[in-house]
């Protein structure tokens, strides 16, 4: 009667040498009635012996020395330091990127709505056009410029987080951008550099 | 004079006593460990990556590790078991980089063309290279195993690891350990029947 048990799993075991004796019987007859597993048998087993003397792959000769070259380096960077640094401001930072995220997405949500102050949100863009052409150094703005404008309260808002408005403008080469929301979508959003040039 | 040789050997620190040492701050005794790994955690991920610079690398990034992180190890597990863990995920990181980046090169299908030092006395070159050749062939079948196959069979005949501490360092059942290399030695030999 031929043995329809599934041997699969005793492969292994018995080139282990992992079997019972019981086991082991029963196999070894399976085998015998089943030449080309006697010959699976015997490609594991020498399958197994080769890969046990694979040669050793070959270290560099100057492993150690990078090894401690890589060390001393990360000592001098201070990579713990730096970890710990990172681990301790991580919650800090994140805290004030997120603000400064919602500070700009409430300018733009903002922005979109129409000005209460004087029912239209153009006098930038209008300025702007006006602007667009005049040579730098002939026009100053200054904050009260900005500060007269009807729009004043989203656009000083995004201009602040350029820096401008503390500095003043005549101070420094400084960049920032209007937000393109107060204009009601109809113009891209407008560049303003200190000492003054308006752009598109 | 044998007496001698047996005092030296008791002598010699384990592994967990090294890291311990190294704990309270003893450099020499990570130096040991680097020297008494490199090798073996070398065969390892070489032949995981088939590629010896990469593999370099990886091993250089394990001792990194150990270094920076020597307070994460309890001394709960056995040491090689920790450093092993440390070593195969890092190759895994590396294997998984590669296959995104698409970087095989055809240096990396075969060996590469540096021989190895075979471990006999008498050279014969005709054996030599038969045995070359040989290993050859078998690592391009193994590397074209599943990472999960090509793993554990490596730990286990190659690096001669227990089941049970395979088991512990890529963290599955020991059943499925016993099953797998057992599933991945009959795929290599079918593999080979054909190649060979």
């Amino acid at each position: 009667m031929q043995n329809t048990r599934d041997y699969s799993e005793w492969y292994s075991r018995y080139i282990e040498d992992d079997l019972t004796s019981h086991e082991k019987v029963v196999f070894e007859k399976y085998l015998d009635e089943n030449p080309e597993e006697k010959a699976v048998i015997e490609r594991l087993q020498s399958l197994r012996s080769t890969l046990a003397t694979f040669p050793p792959a070959p270290v560099s000769d100057d492993f150690e020395t990078v090894l401690r070259a890589r060390i001393q380096m990360e000592k001098k960077i201070g990579h713990g330091a730096l970890s710990a640094f990172i681990q301790k401001w991580r919650s800090p930072v994140l805290g004030f990127a997120s603000a400064i995220v919602l500070f700009i997405a409430l300018n733009v949500f903002t922005g979109l709505q129409p000005d209460n102050t004087t029912g239209e949100s153009k006098p930038i863009s209008r300025q702007v056009l006006q602007n667009t052409q005049t040579p730098a150094s002939n026009v100053q703005y200054s904050l009260d410029q900005f500060n007269s404008h009807t729009v004043f309260p989203t656009d000083i808002a995004v201009l602040s987080f350029g820096q401008i408005v503390s500095n003043g403008l005549s101070e420094q080469r400084q960049t920032a951008v209007a937000d393109s929301s107060s204009m009601n979508g109809q113009k891209p959003p407008v560049t303003v550099h200190a000492n003054v040039q308006l752009s598109y | 004079m044998e007496g001698f040789e047996e005092q030296s050997k008791e002598k010699l620190p384990s592994d967990e006593e090294l890291i311990a040492r190294f704990q309270q701050g003893d450099v020499y005794a990570f130096d040991l460990i680097v020297k008494r790994y490199k090798q073996q955690l070398l065969n390892f991920v070489f032949r995981f990556l088939n590629n010896r610079e990469l593999a370099e690398d990886v091993v250089q990034e394990t001792f990194l590790r150990v270094y920076r992180k020597r307070h994460a190890y309890k001394q709960v597990a056995k040491f090689s078991t920790w450093i092993y863990t440390i070593a195969g995920n890092l190759s895994r990181t590396e294997l998984r980089r590669r296959k995104r980046r698409k970087l095989f090169s055809l240096s990396d299908i075969g060996m590469e063309e540096k021989d190895f030092e075979i471990a006999s006395d008498e050279f014969n070159p005709e054996k030599h290279t038969n045995t070359v050749m040989h290993e050859k062939i078998i690592q391009r079948e193994i590397d074209k195993l599943s990472s999960k196959f090509r793993e554990v069979i490596l730990l286990r005949d190659v690096q001669g690891l227990a089941y049970e501490e395979i088991a512990e360092i890529i963290n599955v059942p020991l059943g499925t350990v016993k099953s797998r290399v057992n599933r991945a030695r009959l795929r290599l030999q079918e593999m080979l029947k054909k190649s060979l």
